[in-house]
């Protein structure tokens, strides 16, 4: 009986590990710094102009379902929400990278935002595609577990 | 044997007031340190978080409050319902004492494959696995500790366990809600 329940787990664990999408965390040593510092630049700047009643002008740095989803009003919109429930955006800095995808299509690259009415930083993350170019943007409550 | 096993499960027999409270405050301690460098959040009596985002003082009002609003809860039960004199040194120092299984989660998250993982993994899993054992481990020390410190027994005994835990699971919970 005992084997039985062994192997019983054994399925299940490889099962759910099957299940998970094809994500891998990134060595230090492998992250590619020019992609991070993309993400950085690109999701410090959204955010800086958003806390100074602007908006952040897309160019060519996004792929299309991104940019039209992200309009001037939707960030105005994204930011009086995450202020009211955060605080205004203080900082940002770099905390790991995930590829994802059988071919890592997409790098997963997790900042930690610092705002003035939390106490806790948040996960900032940056999703690009092959091309470099934004194919994601969130702001939600850090958590080790993606 | 039978005298070394019991200390497992209830060691207050033998250890009780400042015996049990500075080895119990340096546990906590340790406890705090090792959930602040994995991030390992007691965000509540049953309840278990795993982020780095927060500062230490976070982890240490964490831990405090853990304990203290359970040690409170659990003294005035014993003030008011226990016929014996209690003594609070011995309520805080068992009580914190008790809390030393909870050292195991934040431990095995200094292993570098439990720091950061996918939602759906076996990591998850055993962890929760480990923190679930920790936690059933933690109630059966803090039940002789309150049965031991506040000399209650029978209905009175469970009866107040239960609601000393409810109450401080609730105001642990608002505290720990009011300062995110």
């Amino acid at each position: 009986m005992k084997p039985g329940i062994l192997i019983f787990f054994a399925f299940l664990f490889i099962h759910l590990n099957s299940c998970s999408q094809d994500l891998k965390k990134l060595n230090t040593s492998d992250v590619d710094k020019s992609k991070v510092k993309i993400a950085q630049d690109f999701a410090s700047s959204f955010l800086s102009k958003a806390k100074n009643g602007g908006t952040y002008q897309f160019q060519n740095e996004a792929i299309a379902i991104v940019k039209n989803s992200l309009t001037g009003e939707t960030q105005k919109l994204l930011y009086e929400q995450l202020k009211s429930q955060f605080g205004d955006f203080q900082s940002l800095e770099y905390a790991e990278s995930w590829v994802q995808g059988a071919g890592q299509e997409n790098l997963i690259v997790r900042l930690k935002g610092d705002f003035t009415k939390s106490n806790k930083k948040l996960e900032i993350r940056v999703v690009l595609d092959k091309s470099n170019k934004i194919a994601g943007f969130w702001v939600k409550p850090w958590s080790d577990m993606l | 044997m039978p005298m070394k096993s019991s200390l497992l499960y209830n060691p207050f027999n033998q250890i009780a007031g400042f015996s049990s409270f500075i080895p119990g405050l340096i546990g906590l301690l340790v406890i705090t340190w090792l959930a602040f460098i994995t991030g390992t959040h007691y965000n509540g009596l049953s309840h278990i978080a795993f982020a780095r985002d927060s500062e230490y003082w976070f982890f240490l009002t964490e831990s405090l409050s853990n304990w203290f609003f359970i040690a409170v809860f659990m003294f005035l039960s014993g003030l008011s319902l226990s016929k014996s004199r209690i003594r609070a040194i011995d309520v805080w120092g068992t009580t914190l004492l008790s809390r030393l299984p909870f050292v195991i989660t934040p431990m095995i998250r200094t292993l570098p494959v439990f720091q950061s993982f996918l939602i759906q993994s076996w990591q998850r899993y055993f962890l929760h696995g480990v923190y679930l054992a920790s936690l059933i481990w933690f109630l059966i020390l803090l039940f002789h500790a309150f049965k031991i410190s506040c000399n209650l027994k029978n209905d009175k005994l469970v009866a107040s366990f239960i609601i000393s835990m409810v109450l401080a699971e609730i105001c642990t919970t608002i505290f720990l809600k009011s300062i995110i």
